[in-house]
């Protein structure tokens, strides 16, 4: 096994941050590439909160792929309006730095991404708007609610949060259609393979994207072994 | 610089070892490397946390690779874990796991604080083809010496000395009887790495260093050495780190 911690600054960044990365192995076997699972955790959380809550060790060597844990501080890894490109970070700057050091494989069908909580949001936007990043995703946990006009959603620090994000107007068409994931799904041509867990948020967003790929999967899952389950199921899924 | 600390299944302590790596800012891969070997019984981050060898390395445009050696005495131990071993492991390693860092000769650069100027010397006598430079600090060079001072009182290391080297007689004519091979690089006709040795005036291993500095010259090896205002700290090694990168790394004539 092997673990590496990362810290520095990777562009478009500008800050610095951390990475927590974990192989099966220091180096792959016959002097071949990794395959990459893209980690993207919860929103405030490290990049090592992963694999602080699960066995991201053993998840590596049961899949024989290199495990890249990053954060995204409270960005929904988006390209934040008031903020950094944590979108262009984690689709381009990130893999870009990571493939130009560590032997991994660039190709599509060797990169799988999971997220969890804000993360599951990050990884499904990567799908709907890069779907050839990776060879499948798992969103998990994710607020696809995060545009809707409930109570929940419109409180003063809800609000602030996502104008730092998204912008002042959150209703616009511009703003919808490349950001709320019920428009994202709507709208989507391409649908890769997918598993979504989550609520009832989460399988409405299933059924509409289910029509347009017979290989998209939902799995109702909530509570506190939701994290450690749901990684479980993309390990099957991903396969 | 961008920081990895990186802990792995090691095959050869048996368990699990560390090293960590830099990388430049300023530079373009492959990148030149310094491999920095902390002092006896520290790790990886003694000498980042206490001196400035990162900056000088990236105002170098080199990258650092520092693994953290198990009791840290570079000698595979009598009584006691693989160190050398481990270092020669992460040497083989890392390059390949970091891609972007060169393994050529004319990038790789030694630099040993205290007993890790024992091991540099050590990999700089043993793997000469490998290294274009190599420097230690307050450094017990000829550890053979340094186990018969111990042997007869006048020395101050303790039990774990025995433990790691066993007698002055036990590592002499071994690979770490660094004195012996690096006469032996010379009758080969090997081409050996710059070598420097920089001590504090107030230093215990002055005397030490004096000596095998005088060994050295008498071999006919060329070796840099300087001798700075101090003791046996970083207080003393810092201000002449980034002079010793330099002479190093300098063209050949």
């Amino acid at each position: 096994m092997a673990v590496i911690s990362f810290r520095g600054s990777i562009p478009p960044l500008t800050n610095a941050t951390r990475v927590t990365m974990a192989m099966p192995d220091l180096l792959p076997a016959d002097g071949g590439l990794w395959k990459v699972i893209w980690i993207l955790g919860d929103e405030g959380k490290q990049s090592d909160w992963i694999a602080r809550k699960t066995d991201m060790e053993a998840l590596s060597r049961r899949t024989g792929c290199m495990t890249v844990m990053t954060e995204g501080l409270h960005s929904d890894y988006e390209n934040m309006v008031r903020g950094l490109r944590w979108y262009d970070y984690v689709t381009d700057g990130l893999p870009r730095y990571i493939r130009s050091i560590f032997p991994v494989s660039d190709k599509s069908e060797d990169n799988f991404v999971f997220g969890y909580g804000m993360g599951g949001l990050g990884a499904f936007r990567i799908a709907m708007r890069d779907p050839d990043f990776a060879a499948a995703y798992g969103c998990c946990s994710a607020d696809f609610d995060l545009f809707a006009e409930d109570e929940e959603h419109s409180t003063a620090s809800y609000m602030h949060r996502m104008k730092t994000i998204y912008g002042d107007d959150l209703r616009s068409a511009e703003v919808l259609e490349r950001c709320d994931p019920f428009t994202m799904a709507e709208k989507a041509v391409t649908v890769p393979k997918m598993l979504i867990c989550g609520d009832a948020s989460a399988q409405r967003i299933a059924g509409t994207l289910s029509e347009k790929n017979s290989e998209l999967s939902f799995m109702p899952l909530t509570g506190e072994n939701a994290l450690e389950e749901s990684l479980r199921a993309f390990e099957s899924f991903k396969r | 610089m961008a920081f990895f600390k990186v802990q792995f299944s090691s095959e050869v302590l048996g368990g699990e070892g560390e090293f960590s790596a830099f990388l430049p800012r300023n530079a373009e891969p492959p990148y030149r490397v310094l491999w920095l070997l902390h002092g006896a019984f520290g790790d990886f981050f003694e000498s980042i946390e206490y001196s400035s060898v990162l900056m000088y390395a990236e105002q170098r445009g080199l990258a650092v690779v520092a693994p953290s050696s198990y009791m840290g005495v570079y000698t595979d131990m009598v009584y006691g874990e693989k160190g050398y071993s481990f270092v020669k492991e992460v040497l083989e390693k890392a390059p390949k796991l970091f891609r972007c860092l060169s393994e050529e000769r004319d990038d790789s650069y030694l630099m040993g604080i205290s007993m890790g100027g024992h091991g540099t010397f050590k990999l700089a006598a043993e793997m000469p083809e490998r290294f274009r430079g190599a420097c230690g600090f307050s450094s017990p060079v000829d550890m053979v010496y340094t186990m018969s001072l111990l042997e007869s009182g006048n020395h101050g290391g303790g039990h774990e000395l025995y433990d790691a080297f066993g007698s002055s007689d036990a590592y002499r004519n071994t690979v770490g009887d660094v004195i012996t091979n690096l006469r032996n690089d010379l009758e080969a006709g090997k081409k050996l790495p710059r070598l420097a040795l920089c001590w504090g005036d107030k230093d215990h291993a002055a005397p030490e260093d004096i000596r095998v500095k005088e060994i050295i010259e008498s071999l006919g090896i060329k070796l840099y050495s300087r001798v700075g205002p101090g003791g046996h700290n970083f207080d003393t090694w810092d201000p002449m780190m980034a002079e010793v990168l330099d002479y190093l790394m300098e063209e050949e004539e």
